[in-house]
C-alpha cells in the first residue's frame, strides 16, 4: 500500500486521522505503531515479522551499548547484525550471480540457489537502526525506554519505506513530547497534496516518455535519434526528481499531520553549481547520514589529501551500491565520486554561476543515464545515441508523436518550478499566516488532491522509484 | 487569538470530513452507481492467503474496482484530459473530422482477409445457378452494406489501410457486375456521399446507424420496385437530429466515460411510418448482423410480410418479432419458391464467408 494508492488515500488516511485525533494522547503512539505495522503487513506480510524481531534484538543490544563497560564491542555487534541483514537480503543474489559468472569463466560448476526476495524498506530500516545505535554510543541520545516507542521510530509509516532518513537524536524528543494540533492537518495535507501531484501529475507523465528506451529493443536503441536520446534522458532526470521529492513531500506532510517534523530531503538540486553542492541538495538525509556515519568515521577532511580523496571515493561507491545491487548503480556512485574529486583537484569553481549550473546539470543528467539503464550495454547505447548527431532535426515525427501534450505541459511545469520565483511562492504557501490564505492554500491542495486521486484510483500499481532501494 | 485557533480547528475538521467523502460515496445509500462502459462489474472473491499478501492484493482490487467513487473519479479524469488535451482514454479511438469513432477490429485489413478469386467465383456461379432455378420473377439480390473500414480508411493507422485490389470486396463486386447478378453496393454509395450526409456509423459499434440502414432500406424498396416492375413503397421516414444515442447508435460518450455528454449534431434518428394498404414484400432474408439494424429501426415490419423470415448466417432463423424458430432448410427452399425476392445481406468484413454457404446448399436441394 503506497501513499499514491487508492486504498491508502480513500481508506487508510482518513480513517487513521479520525481515530488518531479521537484517541486520548496516551494511546496515540500505539495507534500510529499499529497503523504502521498494518500498512507494512498489507504490502509485505512475509517480512513484518523479521523487522519486528530484528528491531526487538536491536532494542536490547543498544541498551547494552549504553549500560555495558564494553560499548564498542556491542556497537560493532549491533552494526554487524544490521549490515548482515541488509547484505543477505539486498546483496546476496548479486554476489552469487557474479560469483557464478566467475565460475562459468573458469569452467567450474555454478552454485544453485533460490533467489532471495528483497523486503521493502530494508535499506532505510538499516540506516534508521544504525543512527539509533551510533547516537546512543556517541552519547548524543539516550536509549529509548519504551519498546513501543522504539518500534514506532523504526516502523513509522511515513518514513519506513523510502525515508527521509531520520536521525534518532532528532526524533527522540518528538516520540514522547510533541504537539498534536488539528491545525497541523492543514499544513500536512497541503504538503502531502503537493507531493502527490508531483508524483502523479508530473513524474508519471514524464515516465511515459522517459521509459520509452526500456521498451525498445537494442536495434531501435542503436538507431534512435540524438534528440530522442536527449529527451528521454531529460525526462528521466526530472522524473526521478519529481518522483522522489514528491514522495518526500508526502512523507513530510504525513509526519506533520501527526505532529512530527521529518527532515527535508531536497532543495532544488538541479540548480546546484557543483557536484558537491548537488549532494547537499539531493537526498539530503542520505548525504547527511553518509557524512556523519561513514565519511567522518573514515577520517573525513581531517586526514591527508590522498586519504580524503579515497574516503570520498569509498563513500560514493558505497552510496551507489546502497541504491541497488547492480553494477550500473556502482558505476553511478563511482561517476559522482570521481566528479567530486575532480572538482576538488582542479578547483572548478571560478566560472560564472549559470555556466557552472549548466555544467553540473549535464553531469548529473549523464549520471542518471547510468542509473536508469538496466545494463551496461543499454547505458552505452543511450550515451552514444546522445552524441551520434545523425538526426539533425530537433524533433522528428516519431519524437513529436511520443512527446504529446501531457509531457509538454509537465515539462513546462518543471521549468517553471526551477525558477527562484516558484521557490519563494512555495515557501510563502507553506507558511500559513492567516485564515484567508490558509483557505486559499487548502483550496489549491484540495484541487491537486482531487485531480491526483482521479489518476490514482483509475491507474494500475505505480510504486515510487526509490521503493526498490 | 483564541478565535483564530478555533477557526483553524474548524477548517481542519472540515478538511478531515472532505477526506472521507470518497469513502462515504462508496457506502452511502441513494448515490447512483455510475457504471463504467466496457468494465464488467464482477464480484471477485478473495481466495488468496493473508500470509503471502495475495489476499490483500485481491481485497484491495475488489475494494477499488467496485467503488462508486472510482467510477466518478475515472469520468472526471477522462473529462478533464479530453477537455484540456483532447486525450481519449480508450483503445482504438480515431478522429474523423470533428468527431471520434472506434475501429472495432484493431488488426483488420481487407487484403489479409482475401479468400481467393476461385472461391469467390465459385460462390458467384452458385448464385447464378440459384437465380436460374428460381427464374427472373424471384430476383436474388446481394446487398453489400457500407464498411466502417472503408468509410474511415484514411483516418485509420497504416496497418488497417488497404491499397491492394486483391480483396474480397473488389472481386465480389466485379463478379456480380460481370455475371449481371442483382446487387446493391451501399458501401460505394455512402462513401461517395460521405461529406453530404450525416455520419452513418455508430461511433462505438460495428453496425450502420438506424439512419443509414433506413436510407438503405428505402433504396432497396426502390431497387426491387424497378427490378420487379411493381411499386413497393410500404413506408416513409423522417429524420430528426439528436445529440444522444440509442441502442444502435452507441455514442462515444459511453466509450470515453466522460462526465458531460458531448454535443454532436451529426447523428440522426429516424421515425418510420408504415403506409396503410401498401403491398409488403414477401422475402427470404439471409444475412449477417447488419440486417438487425433494419429490424430494430422498424423498417423490416413495414417492408416485409410477417412470414418473411430472417436466416442469420444461414444457421439460425428469426421471425418478424426476432424470436428464434427452428432452422429448416427444406422449408426455406419452399419459401423461396413463393417469395417476391431473395435478399443476401453480406457486409464487407464478412465477405470471407461470402454467401454463408447458402447458394450451394440450396442448389443442392434444387438439384
Amino acid at each position: 500500500m503506497t501513499f499514491s494508492s487508492g486504498i491508502f488515500l480513500v481508506y487508510f488516511l482518513p480513517l487513521i486521522l479520525l481515530i488518531y485525533f479521537c484517541s486520548p494522547t496516551i494511546l496515540r503512539n500505539g495507534l500510529l505503531l499499529a497503523g504502521s505495522i498494518f500498512l507494512y503487513w498489507w504490502g509485505a506480510p512475509d517480512f513484518i515479522w523479521i523487522l519486528l524481531l530484528v528491531s526487538g534484538i536491536n532494542f536490547y543490544v543498544v541498551h547494552r551499548i549504553h549500560n555495558s563497560e564494553r560499548p564498542k564491542f556491542y556497537l560493532v555487534l549491533y552494526v554487524t547484525i544490521n549490515l548482515a541483514l541488509l547484505c543477505y537480503y539486498k546483496y546476496f543474489n548479486f554476489f552469487i550471480d557474479n560469483f557464478n559468472l566467475l565460475l562459468e569463466q573458469t569452467g567450474l560448476q555454478q552454485i544453485q540457489w533460490a533467489a532471495i526476495a528483497l523486503p521493502i524498506g530494508i535499506s532505510f530500516h538499516t540506516f534508521h537502526s544504525i543512527t539509533y545505535g551510533v547516537d546512543v554510543y556517541r552519547k548524543e541520545a539516550k536509549p529509548q525506554k519504551s519498546m513501543f516507542n522504539y518500534w514506532l521510530f523504526i516502523l513509522f509509516f511515513p518514513q519506513l519505506v523510502a525515508g527521509p532518513i531520520v536521525k534518532y537524536k532528532k526524533i527522540a524528543p518528538q516520540l514522547s513530547h510533541r504537539k498534536d494540533r488539528l491545525e497541523n492537518v492543514i499544513n500536512g495535507f497541503y504538503r502531502f497534496s503537493i507531493g502527490l501531484a508531483k508524483k502523479v501529475l508530473i513524474a508519471n507523465v514524464l515516465s511515459e516518455y522517459g521509459d520509452l528506451l526500456h521498451n525498445w529493443d537494442t536495434t531501435v536503441l542503436q538507431t534512435s535519434s540524438t534528440s530522442i536520446a536527449w529527451m528521454t534522458a531529460l525526462c528521466y532526470t526530472f522524473e526521478i526528481y519529481f518522483d522522489f521529492s514528491g514522495y518526500s513531500d508526502m512523507a513530510v506532510g504525513l509526519g506533520t499531520m501527526f505532529g512530527f517534523r521529518l527532515p527535508e530531503n531536497f532543495n532544488r538540486p538541479y540548480l546546484s553549481k557543483s557536484i558537491t553542492e548537488f549532494w547537499r541538495r539531493w537526498h539530503i538525509s542520505l548525504g547527511d547520514f553518509m557524512r556523519n556515519y561513514l565519511y567522518i568515521p573514515l577520517g573525513g577532511n581531517r586526514v591527508g589529501t590522498n586519504r580524503m580523496y579515497l574516503n570520498l571515493f569509498i563513500v560514493f561507491t558505497l552510496s551507489g551500491l546502497w541504491h541497488g545491487a547492480s553494477w550500473n548503480f556502482i558505476l553511478w556512485g563511482v561517476f559522482h565520486g570521481c566528479w567530486l574529486i575532480i572538482e576538488r583537484l582542479f578547483r572548478l569553481q571560478k566560472s560564472t554561476s549559470f555556466l557552472r549550473m549548466l555544467i553540473t546539470f549535464i553531469i548529473v543528467l549523464h549520471g542518471w543515464v547510468l542509473f536508469d539503464a538496466d545494463s551496461f550495454s543499454e547505458a552505452w547505447n543511450h550515451l552514444t545515441a546522445m552524441y551520434r548527431f545523425e538526426s539533425v532535426e530537433f524533433m522528428d515525427s516519431a519524437d513529436l508523436f511520443y512527446f504529446n501534450s501531457h509531457v509538454f505541459i509537465a515539462t513546462m511545469i518543471v521549468l517553471l518550478g526551477m525558477t527562484k520565483l516558484s521557490r519563494l511562492y512555495y515557501l510563502k504557501l507553506t507558511q500559513i499566516r492567516n485564515i484567508k490564505t490558509s483557505l486559499i492554500y487548502l483550496f489549491i491542495a484540495g484541487i491537486l488532491f482531487f485531480i491526483s486521486l482521479s489518476h490514482v484510483v483509475t491507474g494500475s500499481f505505480n510504486p515510487f522509484i526509490y521503493f526498490k532501494f | 487569538m483564541k478565535t483564530r485557533s478555533s477557526t483553524y480547528r474548524y477548517i481542519a475538521l472540515t478538511l478531515m470530513g472532505l477526506l472521507f467523502l470518497p469513502l462515504l460515496v462508496n457506502h452511502l445509500p441513494g448515490i447512483p452507481k455510475a457504471h463504467v462502459f466496457g468494465v464488467e462489474e464482477q464480484q471477485d472473491s478473495v481466495s488468496g492467503s493473508w500470509l503471502d499478501g495475495s489476499a490483500q492484493h485481491q481485497f484491495e482490487k475488489k475494494l477499488m474496482d467496485h467503488s462508486v467513487s472510482r467510477t466518478y473519479l475515472l469520468r472526471f479524469r477522462n473529462q478533464y484530459q479530453y477537455t484540456l488535451f483532447g486525450k481519449i482514454n480508450a483503445n482504438n479511438i480515431y478522429k474523423f473530422g470533428d468527431y471520434y469513432f472506434r475501429f472495432y477490429i484493431p488488426s483488420f485489413n481487407d487484403a489479409s482477409n482475401f479468400i481467393g478469386k476461385d472461391s469467390i467465383e465459385h460462390t458467384l456461379d452458385e448464385i447464378v445457378q440459384l437465380q436460374h432455378y428460381l427464374g427472373d420473377s424471384i430476383p436474388v439480390i446481394t446487398i453489400i452494406p457500407p464498411s466502417k473500414h472503408h468509410y474511415y480508411q484514411q483516418f485509420l493507422p497504416e496497418r488497417n489501410r488497404t491499397r491492394s485490389k486483391e480483396t474480397n470486396y473488389h472481386y465480389v463486386l466485379a463478379g456480380l457486375k460481370q455475371k449481371q447478378l442483382h446487387h446493391i453496393d451501399f458501401n460505394h454509395y455512402f462513401l461517395n456521399n460521405r461529406s453530404e450526409i450525416p455520419a452513418i456509423f455508430a461511433k462505438g459499434g460495428i453496425h450502420w446507424t438506424s439512419y443509414a440502414s433506413t436510407v438503405a432500406a428505402d433504396s432497396l424498396m426502390k431497387y426491387i420496385s424497378s427490378v420487379k416492375q411493381e411499386h413497393y413503397d410500404s413506408f416513409s421516414y423522417d429524420t430528426v437530429y439528436h445529440n444522444g444515442f440509442n441502442v444502435d447508435d452507441l455514442d462515444l460518450e459511453l466509450l470515453r466515460n466522460i462526465l458531460v455528454k458531448p454535443k454532436d449534431t451529426r447523428l440522426r434518428d429516424v421515425i418510420i411510418t408504415p403506409k396503410k394498404g401498401k403491398k409488403r414484400l414477401k422475402a427470404v432474408i439471409i444475412g449477417d448482423s447488419f440486417f438487425l439494424t433494419i429490424q430494430n429501426s422498424g423498417a423490416r415490419k413495414a417492408m416485409f410480410t410477417d412470414d418473411s423470415f430472417y436466416h442469420y448466417y444461414f444457421s439460425r432463423t428469426y421471425n418478424s418479432d426476432l424470436e428464434l424458430i427452428p432452422f429448416d432448410i427444406h422449408k426455406i427452399k419452399d419459401a423461396m419458391k413463393e417469395a417476391d425476392c431473395i435478399l443476401l445481406v453480406n457486409d464487407i468484413t464478412n465477405l470471407q464467408v461470402f454467401g454463408f454457404g447458402f447458394p450451394r446448399r440450396i442448389n443442392y436441394l434444387f438439384r
